[in-house]
């Protein structure tokens, strides 16, 4: 049941963490980010807060749960191989014949993965420890690493506050090393730098702070000395360093790995079947190509929990107990799960297909509950909003009851699942406060979360989501009800069950139907980033994970950034400005393929590459060897040396174009789902290499760079456009002068003034084919589509259906046009995609017009199904400055029914209703079911003029120029309008209704009181009874499908439907339905019953 | 005007006649209802056909994973990718490419699943052709379950209709069956009405067989036999104003009908597109719109579906809307097959109110066949096709598929004396 979920963060607030985690993140453009991230701290030693403890052993309960026993291994002669999909460090004891440090604490990485037989993994990787560097001050030989490598240690030992852990050593090792500085072009001469080897993850930032602040060798001054790469997490300098990426397999060859068991030592610490150490350089890491690039087959176990609230109060974890935990798990690939469960509180009726486990106390269904996940042993979490609701709720309620050893959820024996709080700051997506839970080796991959990032709806309910694309409804209990449920029988309880699975399934079914988990495993593999941070963190750690593959290789360090906040701005895009209209003719479109990326490997724009103030001269480098951009940034050609991120450009657009070359041979439906995931990561990865070059607060902004790019962007439409205009000319043959009409970023919309699809295609694909041969390679233009016919409303703002073959339209393409804002009434939407679609689909501009005209009329007269006039906003906090009409809604309908209003959190629909002159608008809001129970009056007025005319106005002002207005909004069909008078409140109270005539509406005269028709009219009566029967009739169809569809969703034909879905387009209507269809029968009746 | 058999008629479609109607209900009481009562009727059948050490059992009894052999009373539910759906239509998303209507939806993959009052279980076996089945049917089977959570069906048993009155009375009355009659459309077949028209009252060299023609039953769509077409709006239904050219085939109708009923006794009966009501049971047509034959004894507006009985026999059937909605939803092939199947699975209409539309009942379901009919008929299909049904118990019924006059120009004659029926064709170019 989503009604109990709520989406912010606010109910984390008086949360339970321990500390809160911040994250950075960005999108393409950068800036726009609180400054206080900038602040982000180095480093910072996020294991400090796990809590240690001895949880409780696994258990063996049943063959089905359980994973099958993994073969037998002899380290000696036997490899093993695993997919690995978490990498995570600790801090252990060195393990002897291991590299790196001898005495302890070390820090240890953990690997958790999964083999192609199904076995889960616990790798501890021994000997790779952290370091950073600095810039050597003047004189400093090899002959001080010594006295440094001392007096540093000395001092990181003495600046530990209480060394509980026994640090004896902290810096293990300083050389003198020769590396390239990443940013700015100074020749080829490598430069001198210390390279600091430090024991512990921690230490960096302690080191590198201790270096700057204070004195720690007489002979030279380090605080002047630039940090290099100190601000790298651990786990990514790992991973860059042993070239693992996300989610591939490591391979661990015969006689390089030890196996842990019964006895060994050290004991095994993991709920893995396989549990194992090797050391950091003797492991293979596959490249996720060829036949590495399968996957294994993962368990994944989605879940959904259900509470027994009090009426109208958000269920609180100390107060409402958890009543049903339903449980589905799939192996990836598979379709579908094979375990199906739920455990409920209290007896519960036998489900077919689904296993039913009954516990009499809470605690013990809890407690079973963890047991059975520690024996699935999942490798992915999910569910919808697990980890805002269900994971913390499971967590604080089990905490409350003292359930023992339930938090030990994990893969590592003695770690404890706790709830921290993490703030995710996006431009894409805003400030969103989140609560985060480890489950050490087992990966969250929160739905929600998926969809909040990469799909913009309307409506981010599980209902309004499977609906969407699933075109599914599914049944919604009203909180109120459910514990209603739980204390009937234990059929009311199986019911309860049904919807609590129902819940449990979505989740993969969606995931699998948006490819979720092959999509982000592709991403993670591109960008070499671990599976989880691509959901907890930005599009910067990606990129910088790239950057920093590709400086080790070739010998470059990458500064530590400090930011300074500033607002420099630089130029954005460029927008040719639109010619509007409404265009009956072919337009053309060219786009520039990748243009971002593209612009950057032509003209070999990279931080290695740049050229700072004055470097030209002191290099002495001549003017051929460098390049001036339109935005006064200088870059080396490539021929002098040639930039990283083009490199990382190159590869991964050729990638991509190997991706899609094997997509089109490959026939396996999986397979083909991991190579289309595949070329989409690739491709929004190279397109976010251009935005962390932006990112102000990033971790190495450079503004060079991407002010250049789009500096190039501009100049190459502007030129693409003079070319296309002066070479598609009468005068040189051609049917007509070519216009450029539009624009934008990318693309060129061209109408070469021919009539036909397959011309405009043919000069399209010349065209651009011409201006391609003009761009330094491999800036290429092409021609991809033809909007045929094109509505421009603005910039940014425009329609056309879509043909890229001449036969057939691919789609209606649809930009910037309300159809999707989530602060709209659905009647919105819905007018401007079927207006659309008339202008475009049907061509009919006319036939629009007189659609709309017929909608305004409609809703004039009270003909509008009221779910298109829901609005629905977030009861998100209850003290708003302003007076907004869902607060002040939600404070009437607690005074009518405190159990059934909504509370916090919940989703208030509501629609305006009509009021006295100059009542303001949060006056007007009604709660939908009322307004239909009361035939309360809408005010049509406000939809007309607050909802449609906007976006109607925009779409028709191209067609009909400045006369729109008096058309649409102020024409005949505007007169008539029906007033419905409301059965609560003003005078309804001092109404009696007298009997009219069915024909003329005028009241009956004497003697006629009982009868259906005036004398005047009862000549027609065979015709009026024929039309009250006609209106009947469409009610009763609606009447029929809409009720029969509620009992099919519902799953069940014997029960009654107690489905409040309000998200569902049917939930008023068929209320409307019934009091209209026991009106009209009422009519009817009037005529008399037919007797014979 | 011949002289005419006498012979005695009593109506029995009081149960399809709507006195009061309340519409706060749902539906899950008519399926409720039809699966109690069928329980009931099935259970002696089904412990005769398979013994009673059989257990009869409840879904909710079969606790757990194990291997139970038992019998189940439940309700069909066809899962079909492709059923008509209200939310489908109105789904947003679906705007640009609308699904077009389909002529039938039924396909290999629907997944028959039984449900008896609180549970549900997926059915397979070799009985179980899905592409057969129905939604709505009441049936019982006997098999096992098994740990994918399907039953394995070995048997299943339908109700079949109950016992069956035998023909007492010898006369040799015979029944007129004419559907699809189309008055929006009789220009097209004018002629042929009128040779109906002399037909009937024996002017054709037929004053013999007139004479022991007793009755002629219109079984719906006088007026329109095809769907208006429906223009998609926002709303949930425009008022279908423009009746104006009903009105006007109506009055028509009231003619032919006033003449008629000049010869023989004339029950009309709505049909699926005629200005009625559109559930079912549909309620007759009011006296108001047929002033003319209404002052006629011989004429009367009847239910649909209607059921009668006439010289000792039982005659039930309907406007052909129960085996349209079957030749939709399932791969039954013919009218006469699906017509069949409703005989034997007892239910005039099971996929009401699934997918065919009906009146939300509370207390019963009227169209469960507790008694066998000796005519079974329904009207506006394709072509005529007849069959003599012989069921358990040597229970003889005729099956009609009445044809719809506007396509065939033909109409049925039943001899209710022998069961006979044969075709009658009006068709002047062919003959």
């Amino acid at each position: 049941m989503d009604n109990k979920r709520k989406f912010n963060g606010n109910g984390t607030a008086n949360g339970h963490s321990k500390k809160s985690r911040n994250f950075d993140d960005d999108d393409e453009m950068g800036g726009g980010f609180e400054a206080e991230l900038a602040a982000f701290e180095p480093n910072d030693d996020l294991d400090q807060t796990q809590l240690m403890g001895e949880g409780p052993e696994n258990q063996q309960t049943s063959e089905r749960w359980s994973r099958a026993a993994p073969p037998k291994l002899n380290p000696a002669e036997d490899s093993l191989t695993f997919q690995q999909l978490d990498v995570e460090n600790y801090l252990g004891q060195p393990l002897p014949g291991m590299p790196g440090a001898q005495l302890g604490p070390v820090p240890v990485v953990r690997m958790f993965g999964v083999t192609m037989e199904g076995n889960s993994v616990c790798c501890h990787v021994h000997g790779y420890c952290p370091y950073f560097y600095i810039s050597a001050p003047k004189n400093f030989e090899q002959r001080h690493c010594a006295d440094l490598h001392e007096a540093l240690d000395k001092k990181v030992i003495a600046d530990i506050r209480n060394n509980k852990d026994h640090v004896q050593e902290a810096v293990l090792a300083v050389e003198l090393v020769q590396r390239l500085n990443i940013h700015g072009y100074q020749g080829d001469e490598k430069q001198w730098y210390i390279k600091i080897t430090v024991t512990l993850p921690r230490f960096v930032a302690a080191a590198s702070r201790l270096l700057k602040k204070e004195v720690i060798m007489g002979a030279f001054d380090f605080q002047d000395c630039r940090a290099f790469e100190n601000n790298i997490d651990f786990d990514i300098r790992f991973m860059v360093e042993t070239q693992v990426v996300g989610c591939n397999w490591i391979e661990l060859p015969p006689g390089a790995w030890r196996l842990r068991g019964r006895n060994s030592k050290p004991a095994p610490e993991s709920r893995c079947q396989l549990e194992v150490d090797v050391a950091y350089d003797q492991f293979i890491s596959h490249e996720p190509e060829g036949e590495w690039s399968k996957v294994a087959p993962l368990r994944i176990l989605s879940f959904d929990i259900e509470c027994a609230g009090r009426r109208g109060i958000f269920p609180e974890a100390k107060m409402d107990p958890v009543i049903q935990i339903a449980n589905m798990v799939i192996r990836q690939g598979e379709s579908e799960p094979f375990i199906r469960n739920v455990f409920t509180l209290k007896e519960c009726a036998p489900i077919i297909g689904s296993q039913v486990l009954c516990y009499d106390k809470e605690q013990q269904l809890l407690d079973k509950w963890a047991a059975f996940v520690r024996e699935v042993d999942p490798d992915i979490l999910t569910g919808y909003n697990i980890n805002n609701f269900d994971i913390p709720y499971l967590l604080n309620r089990a905490a409350h009851l003292k359930v023992q050893g339930f938090e030990y959820l994990g893969r590592i024996k003695n770690i404890r699942s706790v709830i921290k709080e993490q703030v995710l700051q996006s431009k894409q997506m805003g400030r969103r406060e989140n609560q985060y839970v480890n489950f050490e080796g087992r990966v969250p991959f929160d739905l929600l979360f998926v969809l909040l990032r990469d799909y913009k709806l309307r409506s981010y309910t599980l209902n309004a989501v499977s609906y969407h694309f699933l075109q599914e409804q599914k049944e919604d209990v009203h909180h109120s009800i459910i514990t209603d449920l739980q204390n009937g029988d234990e059929q009311t309880r199986r019911r309860l069950a049904m919807y609590c699975l129902k819940d449990a399934y979505l989740p993969l079914r969606l995931l699998e139907k948006l490819m979720a988990i092959v999509n982000y495993m592709e991403m993670a593999r591109v960008t070499g980033v671990p599976l989880e941070s691509l959901l907890t963190r930005g599009q910067q750690i990606k990129v910088l994970s790239q950057l920093l593959r590709k400086a080790k290789t070739k010998g470059f360090i990458m500064p530590s950034y400090t930011s300074s906040g500033s607002d420099e701005q630089y130029e954005g895009a460029t927008v040719i400005e639109p010619k509007r209209g409404y265009y009956a003719d072919p337009i053309s479109t060219l786009d520039f393929a990748s243009l971002y990326p593209s612009i950057m490997m032509a003209h070999n724009l990279c931080y290695t590459t740049l050229l700072l103030p004055g470097a030209k001269d002191k290099l002495g480098l001549t003017d051929d060897q460098v390049e001036r951009t339109p935005a006064n940034n200088s870059f080396v050609k490539a021929d002098l040396r040639r930039g990283l991120l083009p490199e990382i450009l190159e590869s991964l657009l050729a990638a991509r174009k190997r991706a899609k070359n094997d997509l089109k041979v490959e026939k396996d439906p999986f397979k083909r789902q991991v190579l289309d995931g595949r070329q989409l990561a690739l491709k929004i990865s190279a397109n976010s290499v251009y935005g962390f070059t932006g990112a102000q607060v990033g971790k190495l902004p450079c503004l060079e760079i991407s002010g250049s790019v789009t500096a190039y962007g501009r100049t190459m439409i502007e030129m693409t456009k003079n070319e296309v205009e002066t070479h598609y000319t009468r005068v040189n043959g051609y049917e007509n002068d070519a216009v450029v009409i539009y624009g934008d970023t990318d693309s060129v919309m061209v109408n070469f003034g021919v009539k036909s699809l397959e011309r405009s295609m043919e000069l399209g694909r010349e065209a651009a084919d011409l201006v391609s041969a003009k761009f330094v390679q491999p800036i290429k233009l092409e021609f991809e589509k033809v909007y045929y016919p094109y509505l421009l409303i603005n910039k940014k703002r425009y329609a056309g259906l879509y043909f890229t073959k001449p036969e057939k339209y691919d789609k209606m393409d649809c930009k910037g046009i309300e159809t999707v804002r989530r602060d709209n009434s659905p009647l919105v939407a819905n007018l401007m995609n079927a207006c659309l679609q008339k202008l475009l689909i049907e061509r009919d501009p006319e036939g629009a017009v007189d659609y709309c005209k017929q909608i305004i009329a409609d809703l004039l007269c009270n003909r509008i199904d009221i779910s298109q006039l829901v609005i629905t906003k977030e009861l998100a906090k209850t003290d708003y400055a302003a007076k907004q009409a869902h607060v002040e809604l939600a404070a009437k309908m607690k005074k009518r029914d405190a159990g059934t209003a909504p509370k916090l959190g919940d989703r208030v629909p509501y629609v305006i209703c009509a009021a006295a002159k100059n009542t303001p608008a949060y006056q007007k809001a009604e709660d939908p079911l009322y307004v239909l129970e009361n035939s309360v009056p809408i005010d049509a007025n406000y939809y007309l003029e607050q909802q449609l005319s906007k976006p109607l106005l925009r779409i028709f002002e191209p067609i009909l120029g400045d006369k729109a207005e008096s058309v649409l909004l102020k024409g005949e069909h505007t007169r008539t309008r029906t007033v419905v008078t409301s059965k609560v409140g003003g005078l309804a109270g001092f109404m009696t209704k007298k009997a009219a005539c069915l024909g003329c509406k005028s009241l009956m005269p004497k003697g006629y009181e009982q009868a259906c028709l005036c004398p005047h009219c009862e000549p027609k009566m065979s015709e009026l009874y024929q039309k009250e029967v006609a209106s009947k009739r469409g009610l009763e169809e609606t009447f029929a499908r809409l009720w029969t569809e509620c009992q099919r969703c519902q799953g069940s034909l014997h029960e009654e439907v107690i489905c409040s879905n309000r998200d569902c387009p049917i939930f008023y209507m068929r209320q409307k339905v019934r009091m209209e269809l026991d009106t009209q029968e009422q009519r009817v009746r009037r005529f008399g019953l037919p007797e014979w | 005007m011949a002289k005419r058999l006498e012979c005695p008629y009593e109506n029995l479609s009081s149960a399809f006649l709507l006195q009061s109607s309340d519409y706060q209900k749902q539906f899950f009481h008519l399926y409720a209802h039809r699966l109690a009562e069928m329980t009931r009727l099935l259970k002696p059948l089904a412990q005769s056909k398979w013994g009673k050490e059989m257990p009869i059992m409840k879904l909710c009894e079969l606790r757990g994973e194990q291997d139970v052999h038992c019998i189940i009373i439940g309700t069909i539910y066809k899962h079909q990718q492709h059923k008509p759906s209200i939310l489908r239509d109105i789904s947003e998303e679906n705007q640009l490419a609308p699904q077009p209507q389909r002529q039938n939806y039924s396909e290999p993959g629907d997944k028959v699943i039984l449900e008896d009052e609180l549970q549900r279980v997926r059915l397979q076996g070799d009985h179980i052709a899905g592409r057969s089945l129905a939604t709505g049917i009441v049936c019982a089977v006997k098999g096992g379950t098994d740990s994918e959570g399907f039953f394995n069906v070995e048997d299943i048993l339908f109700f079949e209709s109950g016992p069956q009155k035998s023909l007492t009375l010898k006369s040799p009355a015979k029944l007129v069956l004419v559907s699809g009659l189309d008055q929006l459309q009789a220009h097209n077949y004018v002629d042929a009405l009128n040779m109906f028209q002399y037909w009937l009252s024996g002017s054709l060299g037929n004053s013999k067989d007139a004479a022991s023609m007793v009755r002629l039953i219109v079984a719906g769509n006088s007026v329109r036999s095809t769907a208006v077409a429906n223009v998609p709006t926002l709303q949930v239904a425009r008022s279908q104003a423009n009746a104006n050219d009903t009105v006007q085939a109506v009055s028509q109708l009231d003619s032919w009908f006033a003449a008629w009923a000049q010869a023989l006794h004339v029950d009309l009966m709505p049909g699926a597109y005629d200005p009625a009501n559109f559930m079912l049971p549909q309620q007759p047509f009011h006296k108001c719109m047929f002033p003319q034959a209404g002052r006629l004894s011989s004429f009367q507006a009847v239910s649909n579906p209607y059921s009668c009985r006439l010289n000792s026999a039982l005659i039930v059937g309907t406007g052909g809307q129960n085996v349209a909605d079957l030749l939709r939803s399932t791969g039954l092939e013919s009218s006469l097959e699906a017509l069949r199947c409703t005989l034997t699975w007892g239910h005039i209409a099971p996929t009401a109110p699934d997918t065919l539309a009906c009146y939300p009942y509370i207390e019963s379901d009227p169209f469960i066949m507790r008694q066998c009919p000796h005519v079974y008929f329904a009207g506006n299909c394709e072509k005529f096709e007849t069959e003599l049904h012989v069921g358990t118990g040597d229970k003889r019924t005729r099956l009609v598929c009445v044809p719809s006059f506007s396509k065939t120009q033909s109409v049925a004659l039943v001899d209710l004396e022998t069961l006979d029926c044969r075709e009658i064709k009006f068709n002047v170019e062919s003959e």
